[in-house]
């Protein structure tokens, strides 16, 4: 059964972009558009890992990963920024916040599935 | 027109280019302005009209910029006794009035590109979809995976194939049942040898009854000569006589069934080569026809496969290609986040502005602006240095 991936990101091309690397790469994917969004869509469903972004209308995706982590049967969902965001300190907040990688926009598809595989969760 | 008589204009054309996602530079009049400064330039001549202290960094912020071919000394200080307090009222106006409408314009503009690149991007998607299922339904076709009459899935080669071993071994068949009509008809001839070795055998027997007649007819001639004496014994010759002739007419018989049954199966045995005649002639023509029609098929085959490789490879190549045009598009996030930062700026510039409150401090003012800045390339164009990282290869970090 395909592993499934969210995808967090306000602008629709990246989200476009994202689901269509990680679905030709067998994954299935769930979309938000910011991180209120993606909370909600956290019903209990198993997510196997998730791409955010953290420049987002709403809620940021700093916020939205401190939030995850504190729901019991996501706590251990590994998650991958993925923002334009390339200043240590924001790096080092993702890191605090929980997330296991950080990916600098624009992606190639092929970094980023790299980077899911050594990730995501069996 | 000069950087500085004309520095909304200027600012202007900055900002509209940066709008469309250009980062190289703006001529006004010769003279060229790197795309991150008009802005600045904007900024600080608007804010540099009431503030000496700006005016000031504002020429130093020229002197400053890469690539800046317009006459130094085209800056013309304006004396602050020459400025007016109506001058300044009326700039301030303009700038409250003309601050959100800039602002509106960057934010259309922003919008349009995300929803023309979104939309862009959908298109490209569902190509790339489309191409993905025409590429399956060819290769399927290439591959030749058909579901055959027993519900199994095979190639059209492999069907092809097995068309080609069912055909060989139905011929096989047919060649073993020309075979066996071979045998038969030796054995016929084996009969009709037989049936003369029969007639033969029935002449035999009429010859032995002829001399059996002529036997008897001596006997009875010598019974008669024996007179009475030989009385009894003429009977038997009589009856030897008779049963000579019962013979004969026996073998002729004999002979006659046999040539009968020996002609029939003469004819048989001419009708079987004939008809074993037609039967290998039509068999060769049969074998000469399907070995055509098999590679009528093979050829069809080989082509097929030939076109549907190079299809799957043009195919692939485009597939790959849609993926760098979807990957380039990833600029369209950046560009929304550049002038969405922008935007704001000039919206806190407006609000500054309609508060009327006197002064401004540039340095926290640029301090501030160079904080909402997310990408490598915005804080290079808020330096004022060339910019090299737009659009780099990304960079991941693993926690």
């Amino acid at each position: 059964m395909a592993k499934t991936i969210m995808i967090v990101d306000d602008s629709a091309t990246l989200r476009q972009v994202v689901g269509i690397a990680l679905k030709g790469a067998g994954y299935e994917v769930v979309e938000a558009c910011d991180g209120k969004d993606a909370l909600g869509k956290l019903d209990g469903r198993k997510i196997h890992l998730i791409v955010c972004d953290v420049n987002m209308p709403n809620m940021d995706g700093i916020t939205f990963v401190k939030e995850m982590k504190a729901m019991a049967g996501y706590k251990f969902t590994p998650v991958i920024m993925l923002t334009t965001e390339a200043g240590e300190a924001k790096k080092q907040e993702g890191q605090m916040a929980g997330a296991r990688a950080w990916v600098v926009k624009p992606f190639q598809p092929p970094q980023m599935l790299n980077a899911v595989s050594k990730l995501i969760l069996p | 027109m000069s950087v500085v008589e004309r520095p909304v204009v200027v600012a202007l054309m900055g900002v509209g280019l940066l709008g469309a996602g250009v980062t190289a530079s703006v001529a006004p009049e010769g003279g060229l302005v790197s795309a991150g400064i008009p802005l600045l330039g904007a900024i600080l001549a608007v804010v540099g009209m009431r503030l000496p202290a700006v005016r000031l960094l504002r020429r130093t912020e020229t002197a400053l910029v890469p690539g800046v071919i317009a006459e130094p000394a085209v800056v013309p200080e304006p004396a602050v006794e020459s400025v007016t307090s109506e001058g300044e009222n009326r700039l301030d106006e303009l700038c409250v009035r003309v601050l959100p409408i800039w602002s509106r314009q960057i934010e259309s503009a922003r919008t349009q590109s995300e929803s023309a690149v979104a939309n862009l991007t959908n298109s490209f998607a569902d190509i790339d979809a489309r191409l993905s299922a025409a590429l399956d339904v060819y290769r399927n076709a290439a591959d030749g995976m058909i579901r055959s009459q027993s519900g199994e899935q095979r190639s059209v080669i492999e069907l092809i194939d097995k068309g080609r071993n069912d055909l060989s071994a139905m011929l096989e068949r047919l060649r073993s049942g020309m075979e066996a009509r071979s045998g038969v008809f030796n054995r016929v001839k084996e009969i009709a040898k037989f049936t003369n070795e029969l007639r033969e055998m029935a002449t035999t027997v009429s010859g032995i009854a002829t001399q059996t007649n002529l036997l008897a007819l001596n006997a009875a001639i010598e019974a008669a000569r024996a007179g009475e004496a030989g009385r009894g014994f003429s009977v038997v010759a009589d009856e030897v006589r008779k049963l000579s002739t019962l013979s004969d007419n026996a073998g002729k018989q004999i002979c006659q069934r046999v040539d009968a049954v020996s002609g029939s199966i003469l004819a048989i045995a001419q009708m079987t080569e004939q008809q074993a005649g037609l039967e290998e002639q039509a068999m060769r023509d049969s074998e000469l026809m399907i070995q055509g029609v098999l590679t009528v098929f093979g050829d069809t085959v080989g082509y097929l496969t030939q076109a549907a490789a190079e299809f799957q490879d043009e195919g692939q190549a485009v597939q790959q290609a849609i993926g760098e045009v979807m990957v380039s598009l990833q600029f369209q996030d950046r560009i929304s986040q550049i002038l969405g930062h922008v935007t704001a700026d000039l919206g806190r510039l407006e609000a500054h502005l309609a508060s009327g409150e006197q002064g401004i401090d540039v340095e926290a003012w640029l301090d501030d602006l160079a904080r909402t800045y997310t990408t490598l390339e915005q804080q290079d164009h808020h330096r004022g240095v060339q910019n090299n990282s737009a659009g780099a290869a990304a960079e991941i970090t693993f926690f």
